[in-house]
């Protein structure tokens, strides 16, 4: 048992491992990002201050918290960045995942790995443009006591979703080989309605219904508006619940699709 | 190691001397001419893969259309943006995106300058009679710029419809000279981060900063910056002229600018100097190129 528990951490190190390096490779293209999140911030900050104006409250945001939230928020999303859908399409195109398939570790899990590792990896960069995105729009410590123990929780749950997401997007290519519109497609729309440029209250009508029906909220707004408050309480807990329905409903369709691409691949390489 | 090398003599093929007489109005001719060709035959190529060509012009759309999402959910909860309406953003929106796919559908390939040098597919352009700018604008075998134009058109044209705007023929004229100078300043930027290639091995994330910083600071009316902040986007970095001093001259709302109105009128004519510069600067950066040894 003991052997085994050891050889399972082995390989989920190993390939978190190997992509922490990866990022470090590529820290020309993180610390770009990193910046490019920056700029962004000042933009949406400014945006944002432009119609408060004299305002208090709307939608139950001030503007100061407003702003923390937009800072954080785009710092998360440099985090959130993934690498498992591009990884995914690379592999089957040239038949290298048929390697990956070999290995005694369950392909799902290597992804899962790798992007663990990436987004340890630009953490360390997001730390770095931190500062930056503080002067330019605004950080502040976390709400309360409540808000600095959940808001880490509510991140890893928001960040498996966004993984598993990105891990089924990229799934598709075992049924077209070339879905690099498909995936900036997604990349885009998901962007969007996880809450980077306005939170997911702001959305209006029917489009706000709809946003809220889906996963994308937790994988941006959930946790940054947990951590200035906005989100408090018996809500914090209720909202968690339903992060974990969604990373059991999103699991389960994960298994699903890949039963299906499994069997997709044995034919072509058969 | 690779050996330096001088560069064969572009003028040799193509400079005035050479081309006669009226020598700068051949030479403009035969380049616009073999840049036709050049560019029709990458596009032909780019329509061998028909099904991602839908995609990539429909991630455009939406890589551009989430865009405005954003403004439209933001004015819905809120009147105005720094004194511009929803229409008028869309104007300003509009403008900048049309620019912008106007230099990406003219010159993308220029973006991949860098991949070119590394691979030492420049070395064949410098040995073609044409000139290597051409040949790289030339080089992108991709039609997501399309997506950009179409929704580019496709604002402008709503905006156009829902502003009232007087049009006269000069303001059409300075219309469609201000969407070239944008267009012209955002080729400047590329040609300009373009020209590091030559010293550094890939311009990949600089290009992709560059890019999106533009859209980001360009398509928003300036009134929501500091006026120090409005200043360096007007002179240090000239973003403004790309589409928002345009925008405010068309739509009758210099007087909210922080810099000379007039100065709105010079956008085309800042767009062709900007272009001058970034084109000596260019020059000047290709004399560094050594081969890949190949």
């Amino acid at each position: 048992m003991r052997t085994r528990v050891r050889r399972i951490w082995r390989g989920w190190y190993g390939y978190a491992r190997l992509m922490f390096l990866t990022v470090l490779q590529y820290r020309v293209a993180v610390l770009s990002s990193a910046a490019l999140s920056v700029v962004w911030i000042l933009l949406l900050t400014r945006v944002w201050t432009a119609v408060y104006g004299e305002r208090g409250l709307v939608e139950g945001f001030d503007l100061e918290t407003l702003i923390v939230y937009l800072t954080l928020v785009n710092l998360q999303n440099v985090i959130m960045s993934n690498s498992v859908t591009r990884i995914i399409t690379e592999r089957v195109r040239v038949g290298t995942v048929l390697f990956d398939i070999a290995r005694p570790m369950p392909l799902i899990s290597q992804l899962i790995a790798q992007q663990a590792g990436q987004s340890v990896g630009v953490c360390g960069f997001v730390l770095l443009a931190a500062p930056f995105a503080a002067l330019v729009g605004g950080l502040a410590p976390p709400a309360d006591l409540g808000a600095a123990v959940t808001y880490p929780v509510a991140l890893t749950l928001g960040w498996l979703i966004n993984t598993l997401l990105a891990i089924l997007v990229g799934l598709a290519t075992f049924w077209a080989m070339e879905i690099g519109g498909f995936t900036l497609l997604y990349q885009v729309v998901a962007g969007f309605l996880s809450g980077t440029s306005v939170p997911v209250v702001f959305f209006p009508g029917v489009f706000g219904v709809i946003v809220e029906l889906l996963p994308f909220r937790f994988t941006g707004y959930v946790p940054a508006a947990v951590y200035v408050g906005q989100i408090d309480g018996v809500a914090v807990l209720r909202t968690m619940g339903w992060a974990v329905v969604w990373i059991v409903l999103l699991g389960g369709l994960l298994a699903l699709v890949w039963g299906r691409a499994y069997r997709k691949v044995v034919v072509q390489g058969g | 190691m690779a050996r330096p090398r001088t560069l064969p003599q572009r003028e040799a093929v193509d400079s005035p001397a050479r081309a006669g007489r009226r020598g700068w109005l051949v030479t403009l001719r035969r380049t616009i001419r073999l840049y036709w060709i050049l560019r029709l035959a990458a596009w032909r190529s780019a329509l061998q893969y028909r099904l991602n060509i839908l995609f990539m012009v429909a991630a455009g759309v939406a890589y551009q259309g989430v865009g405005f999402v954003f403004v439209w959910v933001l004015l819905h909860s809120f009147p105005t943006l720094a004194g511009w309406g929803l229409r008028e953003v869309l104007f300003l929106y509009g403008l900048r995106l049309v620019a912008h796919a106007l230099w990406l559908v003219c010159c993308d390939g220029f973006q991949l300058i860098d991949r070119a040098v590394r691979e030492g597919e420049f070395e064949r352009m410098l040995l073609r009679p044409v000139n290597p700018l051409i040949q790289l604008a030339t080089y992108e075998r991709q039609l997501d710029p399309f997506g950009d134009l179409l929704t580019g058109l496709t604002m402008f044209g709503i905006a156009l419809g829902i502003t009232d705007i007087d049009w006269t023929l000069w303001k059409a004229v300075y219309c469609v000279l201000a969407v070239i100078g944008g267009a012209l300043i955002e080729a400047s930027f590329h040609v300009g981060v373009g020209s590091l290639a030559f010293r550094l091995q890939n311009l990949r994330s600089v290009q992709l900063f560059i890019d999106d910083s533009m859209s980001i600071l360009g398509s928003y009316p300036h009134g929501i910056f500091s006026p120090r902040f409005q200043w360096f986007l007007t002179f240090t970095m000239p973003i403004a002229f790309i589409a928002y001093l345009p925008a405010s001259v068309l739509l009758e709302r210099t007087d909210g600018l922080v810099v000379p109105g007039w100065l709105g009128y010079a956008s085309p004519l800042v767009g062709v100097l900007v272009f001058m510069l970034a084109y000596r600067v260019w020059s000047w950066q290709m004399r560094h190129y050594q081969g890949v040894g190949h």
